[in-house]
């Protein structure tokens, strides 16, 4: 019962993260399972998966309503991060779990830096007769200012990071948002609004493609990945509260080192083949 | 009687709606099966490893049918999360009738793509 009760508790923490920065809550939730726990890596990545399709839905209510999510973006990048997750899941079967948390680390790692470079918020104009407008990539979201148009750019590069963000989420069983916002912001040149609010919506999908891999090799452990889950569900649901009016700025600070330290954990433990 | 044709604000409402709607039920049911489970004396095990659910996808499905016929707390949780596995799917389902509704017809394929590959997913999973 009390280990139920701490999953829970560390799960409304993870869940309340994950929806502040769009990341899922699955970056906290591994490291607290597999060293924190001593849960096995694959039943981690099992439950964590089920804990970051929680945390989009969950977050979604808000977020939808908000009128930011841009649903055929969304749609179509569910293409690549499907594929990708499907590939990612069915290479984690083959791969020792002290792999995995080093690819884990490195991962956030990644994150972290990636966190850190300023984001341009940008805003760009349809291009008549461009791949994304054959596709509709563009939208328009309120402002205080009144309606606002956006389009998107790149669309082939930003699809390929796509694939290789969904892969990383069937491996590690993260929602991979960071790599899903880079390749919205960075590539595809969406507004930081547009491509938070709708990398969030694709992650449960995403996450679902490499869930019922994970389901089907009996590693979602339900009272293991139901406390999380319910926790995850509080934590995001505080959490999609709090993302419209709190300032980006200082979360960043502040979970960049959160995260640093969870990475370097993680790398240090992998080496050490701690994980089982 | 709905006059005006249907929009993608009526399409983000419904998805929102079915979100929110597969993440209460998959949370009541899971509680349930808490209940039920702490009610047929069960204690966590020393070593996660042993709480293994069956090594191959006929195990998985054969011991779930079996304990949800019978009841079981177990298999009452696992339904809670099958139930928030599927939400997403259902999502991708309503945006597809949305698209039809809207004539957009790019997208209607765009949702069948997606479809087809949970479908592939299901399936290598279920080949294990």
């Amino acid at each position: 019962m009390s280990e139920i009760i701490i999953l829970f508790i560390g799960a409304i923490a993870a869940g309340l993260m994950g929806s502040l920065t769009g990341l899922g809550g699955g970056v906290i939730i591994i490291p607290l399972l597999t060293l924190g726990f001593g849960v096995p890596m694959h039943y981690a990545i099992g439950a964590s998966l089920i804990s970051v399709i929680g945390t989009s839905s969950g977050a979604a209510v808000a977020f939808v309503k908000e009128g930011f999510t841009n649903m055929r973006i969304g749609m179509f990048l569910e293409i690549a991060t499907t594929t990708g997750a499907v590939s990612g899941a069915l290479v984690s079967g083959f791969l020792n779990p002290n792999t995995i948390g080093i690819i884990f680390a490195s991962i956030l790692i990644l994150t972290v830096l990636l966190n850190l470079k300023g984001k341009p918020d940008h805003q760009e104009e349809l291009i008549k007769g461009s791949l994304a407008d054959k596709l509709k990539l563009y939208g328009t979201f309120p402002d205080k200012d009144g309606i606002k148009h956006y389009a998107s750019r790149n669309t082939i590069p930003g699809f390929l990071m796509m694939v290789f963000a969904g892969a990383m989420s069937g491996l590690l069983g993260i929602g991979s948002g960071a790599l899903k916002v880079l390749a919205m912001d960075n590539m595809m040149k969406l507004p930081f609004k547009v491509s938070t609010t709708t990398s969030n919506f694709m992650i449960g999908v995403t996450a679902v493609a490499g869930a019922l891999i994970y389901f089907q090799r009996g590693q979602i452990i339900p009272v293991i990945a139901a406390p999380v889950l319910i926790g995850v569900v509080v934590g995001s649901f505080i959490g999609s509260k709090t993302l419209m009016i709190s300032k980006t700025k200082k979360l960043k600070v502040f979970f960049a080192i959160v995260i640093t330290i969870l990475s370097i954990y993680m790398m240090y433990n992998g080496v050490n083949k701690n994980f089982h | 009687m709905r006059t005006k044709p249907f929009t993608d604000v009526d399409l983000n409402r419904s998805v929102g709606n079915l979100l929110r709607l597969g993440v209460i039920l998959s949370v009541v049911t899971s509680l349930v099966g808490f209940v039920k489970l702490f009610s047929e004396g069960f204690v966590m095990p020393r070593k996660y490893r042993l709480l293994e659910m069956g090594d191959s996808s006929e195990k998985v499905w054969g011991s779930f049918w079996n304990s949800l016929c019978k009841g079981e707390g177990m298999a009452i949780i696992q339904l809670g999360i099958l139930l928030l596995i599927l939400t997403p799917l259902v999502r991708i389902i309503f945006a597809l009738i949305g698209y039809l509704k809207e004539k957009d017809y790019t997208y209607v394929i765009i949702s069948l793509i997606v479809l087809a590959i949970m479908t592939v997913s299901f399936l290598t999973g279920y080949a294990h």
